[in-house]
């Protein structure tokens, strides 16, 4: 009995010594585990060097570098790629759930009303000030509200119009097509011309230009041609001012064209991604594009255009593509959201994939320039470039409703003034109740 | 405990332990299989639900573009661009984002006017192979900012010819999400996992979205990776689905632990339904239940356990009340046969002497007997009012400070004369180291008696009885011990269970053949108790009987004992002439014996019939008149209580000094604490002991 009884103490006495030790020895710091969730629609990119096409692979390979070398957490990027016509259901549908979006990379013409929801946090702390000279200042206007900078912009797109040089030839308009890497501008007059001689000439089953009303989906381009008849789209204050005599003759001239067979039929039913396929099929021949976009684009059989304007040089308009960090409710994942940022940032190859389109930093437009598709032209053409969303805070607001009134103008159900008067009270009655809903970060 | 008794209780222990983790065990093990069983027949179920679900919807998709088919047909278009129009109407009206024609050359026709050579294409192949309906997940990803992923339907129709182009077919593109929307049951609160796959384990829906649009994540891959399935392993369950073959399986996944997954072939498809399940959910069914069997259980337990504690103790109460009722039952039936016994004695006597009042001998005798059956009866009532106040725990001790040696002379000198009655050699012993104590000593000095008494009464003629007293000091405090040995004839040692059971003694019938109350020992006992002390006995039947008795005291101081003993004297003046005695008595006979008594005896006497003529007897005298008034307690007008104070307050100068004595049947510590607030000098108690009136009456002369 007594032996047992030492054996049980000296058993107890090794355990409590060990334990002793085990206490006293040092251990690491464990890293408290964060998942960051990254969202983005579908978007191209390109670097020369590594010949990765799509934005999300990208945005994979930042996150495995990122959480690679950082050190204040055991950080998990998640990386998410939705559809164009599923972003309420992955941005707004998720806020306050487990899935919600902490960086969006995504248009600032979408993005940009994240910022009004409160939920978007300022970069200011980020931004050194090497980091802000080297972006030029309307990039960083655009990417503020009320002094502070909500956006952090990757890279801009010019969209124009591309055109299909052999339909133009068919047609005999090859003196409408200009040499290579240029911009063509075509007068009003000019216009007429082409696509009056586009909708007389074509084959069957082949349609001179682009149109579409199904839904929101690239109806910031229908909106360029509503500044065709000299209409300035946007009074002093920024709200919706179709119904001049100018925005009426615009729309006018969109139902005409459509009666002259200048549309496809049933355009109206119609999307974007249809108008591509018949561009891609040529059976459309002129059709929109930018430098992403046309990246798989044989550019000896198509050329680019601007929309048409009343001056005869025309407009495009710009799309800035940037970054946003989400505050969800956990400061240390806004400040891993961040870093996040900061460590893209730093990265030159990460930062190369903007040659797809202009890229924001000068630096990096500097390093890829010989990459840059037309970096020349779209530059000259900049002088052209028309603000398209005037900064409001509503604009998913005002697409929700605008293709609807094109979509009743091009099925003949309501006059073109109707729809100058619809579109007019919709849109601003969105940007309105932005406004009113707006809140900004605290 | 002995070390045999130890053993098989640890082995009862023991055994008891294994016989319970067995059965545990064993219900654990079959409520696993049984909760297994019904989450697997329950995944089943779901997967089932959905298989109906999807084909119903492939089902009415098919037959919603065959209508849209035979409408187009219908509508007799004459151009090409009149087909692609009907078919962009139709669109907008249907579930189809896109609807092509197919004619025989494998051209589409869509709703967006596009027309071109899709012959090469996985959605019209089948059908210019002449296969009558397809549905599978196509993924357009040739435009990066266009992509979309949708579900390809495809039927094969009764052909027809516009512009010389022969169509025999349409398909139809739907968004994915319709499909898996389908799908969204909340299985197992949505840890539970529903996808659809194909034959190659592609993913036609899958609700984890996180790969993206245009990534089309494969099953099979996931799991070699996940769960380190081998190509063989992959095969096999290709097999079993071509089979149409539904099967469970259980796998492993590196990251989140073991898993059940359901395989539910669709018919007429290359689909299959995959439900995953977490075996945790498994566990944690089989754990909800052991949990609610386990707390329902304890409940059980625990209301059983109080049912039984509740039932036992009203049983313990009822069968206490119902042995007290018997007890108290026998007790007063004793008590009557008791007391009715000596009655007897004195009414028979009575008659006897009214029979022979001519013959003095004779009427002394029965006078002698008489007064010995009343005081015989006194002694009884006594004994039971004793008893009554101790079990009521009413009976009040009177510490105060005694001499132990003076009491045990007294006790001796009580008992000696029965003693020599018998002829019994009867000794004291004693050990004293300390005499002068504090404690109750009429009571100690009951005990003694009542022991003694007894030993007197069982120990035979020429018999021996030694009453030991000894001492030893104990903290500053002296334990005293009071031993008397007979040499009587003993008791047995079931009786010397019962002897201190106040209740069972009379039944014992121990007091039989010799007088006595029976309760002696019974008070003796409590008495001890109430002390502090003990009181025990060992016996031995025909040999002789040995009871002790202890009790602790303080100390007391040497001269305090005399003090005491100075205050119970009372001091009355004494004035050499014939004594006047105001007798206040409500009761005529009482009175009459009383004034009698006292006439015979020398004293002058005068009655009140109550309180208020005793006070107004007192108020006319003349001052010292009266030298001492027996004041009866319980009378009309005023009670003793209420004239003693009225008498007391009189404005006389001997209002104060005047004796007053209680005399009453009313022999209770309180009532004597009562009537010594009252103002009262003495009490003599009912009824009255004429030599200790006398006594307490000549102290007055």
């Amino acid at each position: 009995m007594k032996k047992w009884r030492r054996l049980l103490m000296g058993g107890i006495s090794l355990f409590i010594f060990l334990g002793a030790l085990a206490g006293c020895a040092p251990r690491e710091a464990e890293k408290r585990a964060s998942k960051l969730i990254v969202k983005l629609p579908p978007l191209t990119v390109a670097n020369a060097d590594t010949g990765i096409t799509d934005f999300y692979d990208v945005l994979i390979q930042a996150g495995k570098e990122f959480a690679a070398q950082y050190t204040d957490n055991d950080v998990t990027v998640e990386v998410i790629k939705f559809g164009y016509t599923e972003e309420d259901e992955y941005i707004a549908g998720c806020f306050d759930t487990d899935n919600a979006v902490d960086v969006l990379f995504e248009g600032y013409f979408n993005m940009a009303g994240y910022i009004h929801t409160g939920r978007v946090v300022p970069l200011d702390d980020i931004l050194t000030d090497e980091i802000r000279a080297d972006v030029d200042d309307t990039l960083w206007k655009m990417s503020q509200v009320d002094g502070k900078i909500y956006m952090l912009p990757y890279y801009s797109l010019q969209n124009t119009l591309i055109y299909n040089k052999d339909l133009f030839r068919q047609c005999g308009l090859a003196e409408y097509i200009g040499a290579d890497d240029t911009i063509q501008s075509w007068t009003p007059e000019e216009w007429e011309h082409i696509l009056s001689a586009l909708a007389e000439k074509l084959p069957e089953m082949t349609y001179p230009m682009l149109m579409y009303a199904k839904n929101d989906q690239g109806d910031t381009h229908i909106m360029t041609l509503l500044r065709s008849k000299g209409s300035a789209f946007f009074d002093e204050n920024g709200r919706f001012n179709i119904n001049t005599a100018e925005g009426i003759a615009a729309l006018q001239w969109i139902a005409e064209s459509y009666k002259k067979g200048y549309f496809p039929p049933g355009c109206e039913n119609m999307e974007i991604i249809d108008c591509n396929a018949l561009f891609a099929n040529n059976q459309l021949a002129i059709h929109m594009a930018n430098s992403a976009t046309m990246i798989n684009e044989d550019m000896t059989s198509a050329g680019i255009a601007n929309f048409p304007s009343l001056d005869g040089k025309g407009y495009n308009t710009s799309f800035v593509t940037g970054f946003e960090v989400f505050d969800n409710g956990d400061p240390e994942k806004v400040r891993i959201a961040k870093d996040f940022l900061r460590y893209f940032m730093s990265s030159e190859e990460l930062m190369n994939y903007a040659q797809i389109g202009i890229p924001a930093s000068n630096a990096t437009a500097e390093r890829v320039s010989r990459h840059i598709f037309m970096q020349e032209a779209y530059t000259a053409n900049m002088a052209n470039t028309v603000d398209f969303t005037a900064n409001n805070p509503n604009w998913r607001g005002v697409r929700d409703i605008f293709y609807i009134h094109i979509h009743e103008l091009l099925a003949g159900t309501i006059t073109p003034q109707e729809a100058a008067e619809a579109i007019d009270a919709d849109c601003n009655a969105a940007i309105d109740a932005g406004w009113a809903n707006s809140k900004l970060h605290e | 405990m002995k070390r045999g008794n130890k053993n098989r209780a640890a082995a009862f222990v023991s055994a008891t332990l294994v016989a319970l983790s067995l059965v545990a065990f064993i219900y654990i093990n079959q409520l696993t299989k049984t909760t297994d069983a019904s989450v697997v027949a329950s995944m089943q179920e779901l997967s089932r639900h959905d298989m109906q679900n999807i084909q119903s919807e492939l089902e009415s998709s098919w037959d919603s573009l065959s209508a849209v088919y035979i409408r187009t047909m219908a509508s007799r278009c004459g151009t090409i661009q009149e087909i692609c129009g009907r078919l962009n109407l139709e669109q907008i009206s249907n579930i189809f984002n896109t609807i092509y024609l197919v004619d025989s050359n494998g051209n589409t026709y869509s709703g967006a006017n596009v027309v071109k050579n899709e012959s090469e294409k996985e959605y019209v192949m089948p059908l210019l192979s002449g296969q009558q309906k397809i549905v599978m997940r196509y993924d357009n990803v040739d435009v990066l900012e266009a992509i979309t992923e949708s579900l390809v339907y495809g039927v094969l129709c009764e052909p027809f010819e516009v512009e010389g182009i022969r169509f025999i077919g349409i398909i139809g593109f739907s968004k994915i999400s319709l499909m898996a929307e389908r799908l969204k049951i909340d299985s197992f609160d949505g840890r539970g996992y529903t996808g659809i796959i194909d034959i190659d384990g592609n993913y036609v829906v899958n609700r984890d979205r996180s790969a993206g649009i245009g990534k089309i994540d494969n099953y099979f891959d996931q799991l070699r990776k996940r769960a380190n399935l081998s190509d063989q392993e992959i095969s096999d369950i290709i097999d079993r689905l071509r089979q149409e073959e539904e099967f469970l399986l259980h796998f492993n996944y590196s990251d989140q632990g073991a898993q059940v997954v359901s395989f539910i072939p669709m018919p007429g498809t290359t689909w299959s339904i995959v439900l995953t399940v977490p075996r945790e959910v498994f566990r944690e069914q089989t754990q909800q239940f052991v949990f609610m069997t386990a707390v329902m259980l304890v409940v059980v337990v625990i209301v059983l356990c109080l049912m039984t504690l509740v039932i036992i103790r009203i049983s313990l109460i009822s069968a206490t009340a119902k042995a007290e009722a018997k007890s108290r039952g026998e007790f007063l039936s004793n008590m009557s046969h008791e007391i009715r016994t000596p009655l007897n004695g004195i009414i028979g006597l009575n008659h006897l002497m009214q029979q022979n009042t001519q013959y003095p001998d004779k009427l002394a005798e029965y006078l002698r007997k008489s007064d010995s059956t009343a005081k015989y009866l006194l002694s009884l009532v006594n004994d039971i009012l004793d008893m009554s106040k101790l079990q009521s725990d009413k009976m009040v001790l009177v510490p105060k400070p005694f001499s132990v040696k003076d009491l045990i002379s007294t006790t001796e000198s009580l008992i000696r004369s029965r003693m020599e009655d018998k002829r019994i050699d009867f000794r004291v012993e004693t050990d004293i180291i300390c005499s002068d104590l504090v404690g109750d000593d009429i009571r100690i000095e009951q005990i003694l008696v009542n022991i003694l008494v007894n030993a007197a009464k069982f120990t035979p003629d020429g018999g021996r009885v030694i009453m030991r007293v000894f001492q030893s000091a104990e903290d500053g405090r002296i334990s005293t011990t009071y031993q008397v040995e007979d040499t009587g004839c003993g008791m047995s040692e079931e009786f010397r269970r019962k002897i201190f059971d106040p209740f069972s003694q009379e039944h014992s019938g121990i007091s039989q053949g010799s007088q006595g109350t029976g309760l002696g020992m019974s008070i003796s006992f409590l008495l001890a108790k109430q002390m502090g002390g003990t009181l025990d006995v060992t016996s031995r039947l025909g040999k002789g009987s040995c009871f002790t008795f202890r009790v602790t005291s303080e100390t007391a101081r040497k001269d305090s004992v005399g003090e005491v003993a100075a205050d119970s004297v009372l001091k009355v003046c004494s004035s050499g002439k014939k004594l006047r005695i105001l007798v206040a008595e409500d009761n005529e006979l009482n009175a009459e014996i009383l004034m009698e008594i006292l006439d015979t005896s020398g004293f002058a006497a005068v009655r009140a019939a109550d309180g208020g003529e005793a006070v107004e007897l007192f108020e006319r005298s003349a001052p010292y008149e009266f030298d001492i008034i027996l004041m009866d307690l319980q009378m009309p007008v005023y009670n003793g209580f209420e004239a003693t104070k009225l008498i007391r307050r009189l404005n006389r100068p001997d209002a104060k000094t005047v004796l007053i004595y209680a005399c009453t049947a009313n022999t209770f510590r309180e009532d004597q604490d009562q009537a010594q607030e009252a103002g009262m000098n003495g009490f003599i108690a009912k009824p009255i002991d004429v030599n200790k009136l006398m006594q307490k009456l000549g102290m007055g002369k």
